[in-house]
């Protein structure tokens, strides 16, 4: 446990409370589950950011070398550009990456086997759902959800209680992924 | 001083209230700095949209004086629409510069010239609370204002708006402390559902 960071939230702000335990289920399966961190989602939500900042900034760089009326169509078409990406960006996030914090490529002998993990907290909820989803080679599903009271992961300073929390999500991992018994 | 004003700073940053800021790696800080560009960006494109939009690169303007009362008082916001092609008639209320001068006046036209041979038109204005026509604004030796220096026409108002702009204007330290302000909360504030 000397491996994770210490973690305390703001315990009455359910945003804080779901980010602080995402950052130590994403700190367990960095230390404990063999294989590595996905930043694929990530990084086409920010290569799209990336972009319609870019078309902003040349939008504005232009016009301020050639004003308004010999930028229009520039204009015109950066300002365009810049809505229809925020806009892709918007339905990237609601139909693709969803509310995924963690994509995880688990080393199983000579095969991958990809975690997708979400999770949620109502605004003014205190149970932290959370729902694992396997991809194996093959291209197989498997999916699992769980739920538990915020409080049984914190104590009433707003320290996050690593040690349940671990152990809870592993015992999820199991569930998803059942060891093999040696006999 | 400075040793406690770091030392106040770095307790505040050490509370619990930026916990998962310090949290952050490196994806997640650019994409702090990246949603504050995106915040700028959304503002200068809708901005910048409108110039396309309204034809004029001043669609919305703040009535500083209160030389078009009662029509329009100080603090009201006026939304422009230029068709450069549409002549200016007397009568309409039009936005235009002085060149030199950045601040644009709102003013009635009050009469126009036109020359039928060559095209040359000429404007003449004046406030409608004015007791005189608006020659005096004009540069020296200028009697007439041409249709290049119209900006645009008033298409529409909103009434007290403008207060805000012309609060910020006259106390720029109100201005500059409300954008730090927004700026630090962007900044620091992360971002819901981040995926790291």
């Amino acid at each position: 446990m000397s491996d994770f960071k210490v973690i305390k939230v703001d315990r009455f702000y359910s945003k804080a409370v779901k980010d602080g335990f995402d950052d130590i289920v994403r700190q367990i399966f960095n230390n404990r589950v063999e294989g590595k961190e996905d930043f694929r989602y990530f990084d086409q939500r920010l290569l799209i950011s990336t972009i319609a900042v870019l078309f902003s900034g040349f939008g504005c760089g232009y016009d301020y070398y050639d004003p308004y009326p010999n930028s229009k169509y520039v204009l015109a078409t950066c300002s365009i550009m810049y809505f229809i990406l925020t806009g892709l960006m918007q339905l990237y996030q609601w139909y693709v990456e969803k509310d995924i914090f963690l994509v995880f490529n688990e080393k199983v002998g000579r095969k991958d086997l990809k975690w997708e993990i979400s999770s949620t907290i109502g605004k003014y909820d205190n149970i932290y759902k959370i729902e694992f989803k396997t991809i194996n080679d093959q291209g197989a599903v498997q999916e699992y959800k769980a739920e538990k009271c915020c409080s049984t992961f914190m104590d009433v300073n707003g320290q996050v209680l690593v040690q349940f929390l671990e152990e809870w999500i592993m015992k999820c991992r199991s569930e998803v992924k059942p060891e093999k018994k040696s006999s | 001083m400075l040793g406690f004003i770091s030392d106040w700073f770095q307790g505040v940053w050490e509370s619990d209230t930026f916990s998962d800021v310090r949290r952050m790696n490196k994806r997640q800080v650019y994409y702090q700095f990246l949603n504050f560009a995106m915040i700028v960006s959304s503002a200068l494109m809708v901005w910048k949209g409108l110039f396309v939009l309204s034809g004029t690169e001043s669609p919305i303007v703040v009535v500083l004086s209160g030389s078009m009362e009662p029509a329009f008082y100080r603090g009201d916001l006026l939304f422009l629409y230029h068709d450069r092609k549409e002549p200016i008639d007397a009568g309409e209320i039009v936005v235009f510069k002085i060149e030199g001068r950045d601040i644009p006046i709102v003013h009635r036209v009050l009469k126009r010239h036109e020359n039928t041979e060559t095209g040359e038109v000429k404007i003449l204005t004046k406030g409608d609370n004015n007791q005189v026509d608006d020659r005096a604004l004009y540069n020296r030796g200028q009697m007439w204002i041409r249709p290049k220096d119209v900006v645009g026409r008033a298409k529409a108002m909103a009434p007290y708006v403008g207060m805000v702009t012309i609060v910020m204007n006259d106390y720029p330290k109100i201005k500059w402390a409300v954008l730090a302000i927004l700026t630090a909360l962007t900044l620091l504030n992360r971002e819901a559902q981040s995926y790291l």
